[in-house]
């Protein structure tokens, strides 16, 4: 089965890397959107299997998007992932109660991305069956 | 030691009383003691020789008396008249009753005037020939007194006949009349022929007389007579008090009591003090009366004697009473003067203590209580202007406080901003010239390569600075609270973080199995560990010839408890031990052992904030072993210790 992710995160920069990274591991089905606004919006029409939505977005935070995902579409909603720039802990905190499934930090090598995305892919795939 | 205590407890009225009370009864009590042991002794002494002198003239009185009764009867025996009577009615004339009736006027006032009971007449032979009270009442009682032979009457009767001297016989008593005799016998002697005996029979009256004027003897005195009756001594005259005594109260000879009526008996006169007849103490003289073997006491209560002593007495006490009402009185008045200004302090000192600072005390004087007070007062005007002053820089700490938590807000935005903004174009920076080397690595050429290798390997140590130095920040801005942490249970979890660290090395570890339980900062005492064995395990696996060893311990301190990370590396040259805990100290090159140094520089600031020590013994090559302690804290109590 194809995994489906949605990006979203503004800094190019860091969705380039990510997608490149992704595309290397072989998730080839990746969108993106750069706000908050824009991430539900084609996290409701695209129906991706996985987001990763970073905290800091030009009209919100990561974390708002994860909670809005969540409640609008319940048990259908995909497998969240939260990565963040900073290294606060409290972010993490703030990550498990907005109901995100991974977090992570940012990388220049992506490595506990690809990890955290290779653990719910993994669990999705053997859900699916 | 108790009594101390109670006596220092007790207020400063009642330790004024009793040092008053000391001062004065001491004294007092003395005083009264040797007055009136003086004034008894005196007493005593004084009444002992009125006495004497009361004794002295009542023996030369009775003496007197009784020579005067001897004397009478021995000129009346001397008249030719009654010796011529005397001669006719013993030779048995038959003109005997006549004679006697004509003469009995002349004996019977004889009798009255010299205050005798009776006036006989006995022949040589014995018979009672006259009687100024007839002659045939008595004359029966004299027969038989003559035939039985011991009476006192025969007695005296036989002595005087015999000696031809005028003699005296002993007191007799009469049961049924409740009368006493004594009889004077003088012979009647015309020339040197014995014509008859004329005899006197006298009663107690004259010396009852004598003994019963109680002049100079006050109101127990007395005077007391007393003849030997057999082996018995017996009163003559009525006591003072028993005016039945009379022969009836008798005392024994032999025994060991009335040794002083014995001693007067027997013509050894003396004083002193006895038990009285009527079992009193009473002081006594007693003398002899020879002219009729007579016994005297003169004695008197001591009780009375003493009364004026004791009147003394009672007049101290009263005194003494009076004195110490008055000391009681003065020594609260002026303990009063004392403790009321310390009470008054106390008071005051209580309402400022509880916050009335308007309070001061009144000043009453100008003594050192009143300076105490003067400068109570100043101290609480001192005080207020200390507290205002306190107040000013309490606003003062509060404004700066404000301002503290402002700033550290921004450096939490600040350390925010960085984690978040400085680090995203670094990841920038690697993750292109990540795809530079797989992409372009071949086209770059082998020094191109090599400056591509430098860019990565220069951004990733970048990464790593900023890591640390956040990790730093946080750490000293984080205070988690204070809880009970098992130290195997955490070093437990520290080791399963960096399992992958022990076995890619090949580190032998070692950790004690009884490590106990500290009230600390769980998050950051794991810290600690990590960063210790952490740094173990870099320093002592960099020697290939050896297995890696690190070992994890503690002791008990009494204060403290003591922790120990020590491991077999390279060891840490003495003159670094200091430095070592410093931010970003670097003690080898870069390519040797990884990590930026900020690890000690958390660890040294997490033991900082847990009021405990870290130091390090080592020395080059030889290992080194990092000591930590973790104060006990009051609340590390062993009961509340989980188990």
């Amino acid at each position: 089965m194809k995994i489906k992710i949605l990006i979203v995160e503004d800094t190019e920069d860091d969705l380039f890397i990510v997608t490149r990274y992704l595309k290397k591991a072989g998730y080839t089905d990746i969108v993106s959107a750069g706000t908050l606004a824009g991430g539900i919006k084609r996290a409701l029409d695209e129906k991706p299997d996985i987001v990763i939505c970073d905290t800091l977005l030009p009209d919100g935070n990561g974390f708002d998007v994860c909670r809005e995902i969540k409640t609008k579409l319940g048990d259908s909603s995909p497998k969240i992932i939260v990565t963040t720039g900073s290294i606060d802990a409290v972010d993490a905190v703030k990550a498990r109660r907005a109901g995100a499934d991974d977090y992570c930090g940012k990388t220049s090598d992506c490595a506990p991305l690809l990890e955290a995305l290779g653990k719910l892919a993994q669990s999705i795939k053997e859900k699916a069956g | 030691m108790k009594g101390f205590q109670f006596f220092r407890n007790l207020s400063v009225a009642t330790k004024f009383i009793l040092w008053f009370l000391l001062v004065a009864l001491v004294p007092l009590i003395v005083a009264t003691y040797i007055s009136y042991d003086r004034s008894e002794k005196a007493l005593g002494k004084e009444v002992e020789n009125s006495l004497m002198a009361v004794a002295d003239d009542k023996a030369n009185t009775i003496e007197n008396y009784l020579i005067d009764k001897k004397k009478s009867l021995a000129t009346l025996s001397h008249m030719s008249e009654v010796i011529e009577v005397a001669e006719k009615l013993c030779g048995a004339s038959p003109a005997a009753g006549t004679v006697a009736e004509e003469f009995r006027p002349f004996l019977k006032y004889y009798q009255e005037s010299s205050g005798y009971a009776d006036i006989f007449i006995v022949g040589p032979e014995g018979n009672v020939v006259f009687s100024v009270f007839g002659k045939k009442g008595v004359e029966s009682l004299y027969e038989t007194a003559l035939t039985t032979g011991k009476s006192p009457f025969v007695k005296v009767f036989s002595d005087a006949k015999a000696s031809l001297q005028t003699e005296v016989s002993e007191f007799e008593y009469y049961p049924e009349s409740k009368n006493i005799a004594v009889f004077i016998a003088s012979p009647l002697l015309k020339g040197s022929d014995l014509v008859g005996l004329i005899v006197a029979q006298m009663d107690n009256k004259g010396l009852a007389g004598i003994t019963g004027n109680y002049a100079a003897l006050g109101k127990t005195g007395e005077t007391m007579l007393a003849t030997r009756a057999a082996n018995e001594i017996a009163f003559v005259t009525p006591l003072r008090f028993e005016p039945e005594a009379v022969f009836a109260r008798r005392m024994a000879v032999g025994s060991d009591k009335n040794i002083e009526w014995r001693n007067a008996i027997a013509g050894q006169p003396g004083s002193g003090r006895l038990t009285g007849y009527r079992k009193r103490d009473v002081f006594a003289v007693w003398r002899y009366l020879p002219a009729f073997r007579l016994g005297m006491m003169v004695q008197m209560d001591s009780s009375e004697v003493f009364e004026s002593a004791r009147d003394l007495r009672v007049t101290l006490v009263k005194i003494a009473a009076m004195i110490l009402f008055f000391t009681v009185l003065a020594a609260l008045l002026i303990a009063n003067s004392v403790a009321n200004p310390i009470k008054e302090l106390t008071r005051v000192s209580g309402n400022i203590a509880a916050g009335d600072l308007e309070a001061r005390v009144a000043v009453m004087s100008e003594d050192e209580l009143g300076r105490l007070a003067v400068s109570f007062n100043h101290m609480t005007d001192s005080l207020v202007e200390a507290l205002a002053k306190v107040e000013e820089k309490n606003v003062e700490v509060e404004k700066q406080k404000g301002l503290l938590e402002a700033v550290n807000k921004e450096l939490d935005s600040f350390v925010y901003t960085v984690s978040h903004d400085l680090r995203a174009p670094l990841r920038g920076i690697g993750g292109f010239a990540n795809f530079l080397k797989e992409d372009y690595s071949s086209k770059l050429g082998k020094e191109g390569a090599d400056h591509l290798a430098r860019i990565i390997a220069g951004t990733q140590r970048m990464q790593r600075l900023i890591d640390d130095l956040l990790a730093l920040s946080r750490i000293s801005r984080v205070m988690n609270p204070y809880e009970y942490v098992d130290m195997n249970e955490l070093v437990r979890s520290v080791l399963a973080r960096i399992e992958f660290d022990i076995k890619n090395n090949n580190v032998r570890m070692s950790v004690a199995d009884d490590l106990p339980t500290v009230y600390c900062d769980k998050i950051k005492m794991a810290e600690v560990f990590l960063n210790l064995i952490n740094n173990a395990i870099k320093f002592s696996s960099k020697d290939k010839a050896r297995q890696p060893s690190v070992e994890v311990g503690w002791r008990d301190r009494a204060d403290a408890h003591e922790f120990y990370v020590k491991d077999n590396g390279i060891g840490i040259d003495k003159k670094y031990h200091r430095e070592i805990f410093g931010i970003f100290r670097r003690l080898h090159k870069e390519d040797e052992y990884e990590g930026t140094g900020a690890g000690l520089s958390i660890v040294k600031r997490v033991i900082d904030d847990q009021k405990g020590d870290i130091w390090i013994e080592s020395e080059l090559g030889k290992g080194a072993t990092f000591y930590f302690t973790i104060p006990k804290v009051a609340r590390t109590r062993k009961e509340e210790v989980p188990a």
